[in-house]
Formats: structure tokens, C-alpha cells, sequence
């Protein structure tokens, strides 16, 4: 996560009914979008200062962060702000859910692998790098009561809560910006999306693709467009956060049980649920665990949209299909 | 909002149950699609490069697999449409990608 930078751009003309607001925050690609634009402003502000709270707590990359702080703890129990307190339950809830799949011990791991600053500041390439691989420290030595806001971690164990940050703020957001402005409202951080209110007639359009970008930019990889009335989209992708050490391409969805980047079987996986955290942790776990993700997506009827390293592309759970003549790569 | 995600996953665990379960892993374009038939399946099917459809059904509930000429398959089950986006043609208002 990184400051905040303002790249403010005009909503596309037709959208005459709905508001449109882009801009840089917390190290990614910020967008919101309201149904009454008389209220973007407000709903920018409001979105604004959630990622400020949100970057003070939960940067691993600002040494002044909460998280950070962490670090020094030295196997310690220590009390957390409300906000960490909510994130770090978030994630741990996920790695639950996931049977481990997400874990958010996973920071040295990531520091190890070369991204331990904001990706902007990470080189695209380098020399090599040994990569050793053993078990991230694993979520369940964490200790943590939610009640007491107390965080007790072995020592030497450092959180990374981007598999699960950044889709519970986009939720938190959405349903405080529709709460308090009274529109619908969609939030947007980094392509993980979340809805709140009424929609727009015809729902939330979104384009699915390998890395997220301004919708008046063309497609990165295979894209579909579809539309949400209701709920929350999530995309995680391999194609994403990528850097180069030796010739090797690394990326920035670990494997907690290897503690290395996982080996692509679907470059990229979208999945729709009720909350973006929800949708989010199944799109992640997916990448992580390969082939086996469509079975359970196809059990439980999960809406999914997965793109296999060769560009093709599988739907589950009522996910529509992609139509013929649909976009394609840029 | 934490009650979302318990409410999703008491929903999804409602969804396990005994269905047919279909899926086709297409090839690329013009290549014979071949359907892989999953752990419960009492269906499969294969297709040519044009749009198929087939359906089963199975404790009452139906799976619908579709496999079209862009080489896409699709597997859907009625129960599970819900949270299931729909498909559009528009101009889209954001976009959703690994980041």
C-alpha cells in the first residue's frame, strides 16, 4: 500500500445517470461509481478516508503502519486498533474457510521473494534469487481475541493481508457509502468490487480480465463484460504483481504450504458471491489450488469465471458464457 | 457485514448435495471439445466446434452443460444462480482483474 495519487478522469459521456470517480490509492487502481452523481463527491470522500484508516493499519510496506509495528513484537502479546483488529479477523476467518489456503503469515515469505515495498518500487527483473521452499509459520500459531482486540504471533512471523484487505474495505466501503448517501454505489479497489443500494437499470457493468484497468482502456487478455445486479466480483490473476529474479517469473499469490508463488494452472479467476471478501478468498484459493478448484466451484455451484494458462476459459455456477466474437485480447 | 459471508457459506453448503455435476474443458478453437465427467457425474458429453447444449437431471436438481464455438464451457446448475452475473453487450462501468 502506498499514499494516495489523484489521476481523476471524465466518466464516459453516456453515463449520464451514474458517477464516476478513478484514482491511485493503497498501491492500486481505485474506482467508484454512484447512481445519483450528485453524491460523488461525498462518496469519494468517504472512500478516501476508509483507505487512509486502511493504509495506516494494514501497510506492510509503510514502516509507520500498525501492521508493521507488528514485527517488533517479538512473540508478545499486543492490543490492535479496531481496524487491524477487524482485518486480521477477516483474514484468519479466510484461512478457515479455505482450509489454509489463505493464509496471512505469508509476509516473509513475500519479502523473501523480492516484494517488500510497494510494487511500483519493486524491479521488474533482477538476479537471481534462491528460493527456498518451506510451510509459511501457518495461521493457526496466531493467537488472537477478537474481543479483547490482543495479537499474539510466534516470533519471526509477519502478516501480509492483501488476500483479503482490499476486498473487506470495498465492502465495508460500499455498504457505508450506500448507507449514509442513500444511492447505489459500487467500489472498486484494484478490480475487487463490491455493491451496495440500488443498481443501475441493467445492473454494474464490469469487464472480467487479466489485469484490472480504466473500462475506456482495452482489455487485457481474455475479457468478458457482464453485469452485477446485486453482490460483490472478485478477479485473481498470476499475470498480476509479477517481477523477474534470474530469469524466473515470480508472482505475488503464494502457496502457504511451500511458501512460493503458486504454479499457474488458471492464470486468472473470477468468482461473483454476496461480499467481495467472500468472492475474493474463492477467486485466490482457485489460483492456489489448481485443478481441484473447479470440482468445488461445480459442487457448490459457485459463479466462477477460470482462464487456464492457454487462454481458455471454463464458467461455473451460472457464470453466462462467454458469447461468440466476445473481446479478446488487446 | 460479517454476517455476509457466514450467510454465503451456510448457502453454499446448502448447495452440496447430491447433483450431477458436468463439465467440459473445451480445446482451442475447431478442436473437438472433450467433456471430463466429475467425482458424481452420470453424465458427459463431447461436441464439435458449434454451440451444443445437453442436460441431465439427478436428485432434482438439473445441470446444464454448453460448450460454444469461442470455446468457452459452461456448467450450470438451476440451483445456483443467485449471486450469478448476467451477460451484457454494453460499454462496461469498471473492470475486474488481478491488480
Amino acid at each position: 500500500m502506498s499514499a494516495t495519487t489523484t489521476t481523476t478522469r471524465p466518466a464516459p459521456a453516456a453515463e449520464a445517470r451514474v458517477g464516476a470517480s478513478d484514482w491511485t490509492a493503497i498501491g492500486t487502481q481505485i474506482r467508484v461509481l454512484v447512481t445519483n452523481p450528485g453524491r460523488l463527491a461525498a462518496a469519494r470522500a468517504i472512500l478516501e478516508s476508509d483507505l487512509d484508516g486502511l493504509d495506516r493499519a494494514c501497510s506492510r510496506f509503510r514502516p509507520d503502519s500498525e501492521l508493521a509495528a507488528l514485527d517488533a513484537a517479538d512473540g508478545r502479546w499486543v492490543t490492535l486498533s479496531p481496524l487491524l483488529t477487524e482485518a486480521i479477523g477477516v483474514a484468519l476467518d479466510a484461512a478457515r474457510d479455505s482450509d489454509g489456503d489463505i493464509d496471512p503469515t505469508v509476509g516473509e515469505a513475500m519479502s523473501a521473494l523480492g516484494y517488500d515495498r510497494d510494487l511500483a518500487l519493486v524491479a521488474a527483473s533482477g538476479p537471481a534469487i534462491k528460493l527456498s521452499a518451506r510451510p509459511v509459520p501457518g495461521w493457526r500459531r496466531i493467537s488472537f481475541d477478537r474481543g479483547s482486540r490482543s495479537l499474539r504471533m510466534p516470533p519471526g512471523t509477519r502478516l501480509d493481508l492483501g488476500a483479503t484487505a482490499k476486498a473487506w474495505a470495498a465492502d465495508r466501503a460500499a455498504t457505508r457509502i450506500a448507507q449514509r448517501l442513500r444511492c447505489g454505489v459500487l467500489v472498486s479497489l484494484g478490480g475487487d468490487i463490491a455493491t451496495a443500494g440500488p443498481a443501475p437499470r441493467g445492473g454494474w457493468r464490469v469487464r472480467v480480465q487479466d489485469v484490472t484497468g480504466h473500462p475506456d482502456d482495452p482489455p487485457s487478455g481474455q475479457a468478458q463484460t457482464v453485469a452485477l445486479s446485486d453482490g460483490a466480483l472478485a478477479t485473481s490473476s498470476t499475470t498480476a504483481r509479477r517481477w523477474e529474479r534470474g530469469g524466473a517469473v515470480l508472482h505475488h499469490i503464494l502457496n502457504p504450504r511451500d511458501g512460493l508463488p503458486a504454479p499457474t494452472i488458471w492464470r486468472t479467476v473470477s468468482v461473483a458471491a454476496a461480499d467481495c471478501v467472500t468472492a475474493n478468498v474463492a477467486a485466490t484459493g482457485a489460483i492456489i489450488r489448481g485443478r481441484a478448484a473447479l470440482a468445488r466451484f461445480e459442487q457448490q455451484g459457485i459463479p466462477a469465471r477460470l482462464v487456464d494458462l492457454d487462454g481458455r476459459v471454463i464458467t461455473t455456477g451460472g457464470w453466462p458464457p462467454v458469447p461468440s466474437g466476445a473481446e479478446r485480447s488487446a | 457485514m460479517f454476517d455476509q459471508p457466514k450467510r454465503t457459506r451456510r448457502r453454499d453448503r446448502a448447495r452440496v448435495n447430491a447433483i450431477t455435476s458436468v463439465v467440459g474443458v473445451s480445446g482451442i478453437a475447431g478442436a473437438v471439445a472433450l467433456a471430463v465427467a466429475l467425482p458424481g457425474s452420470t453424465h458427459s458429453t463431447s461436441s464439435s466446434t458449434s454451440s451444443t447444449s445437453s442436460s441431465t437431471s439427478s436428485s432434482g436438481s438439473t445441470t446444464q452443460s454448453t460448450t460454444n464455438d469461442s470455446g468457452t464451457t459452461t456448467t450450470n446448475n438451476n440451483s445456483s444462480t443467485s449471486q450469478a452475473p448476467q451477460s451484457t453487450n454494453q460499454n462496461a462501468q469498471a473492470t475486474s482483474g488481478g491488480s
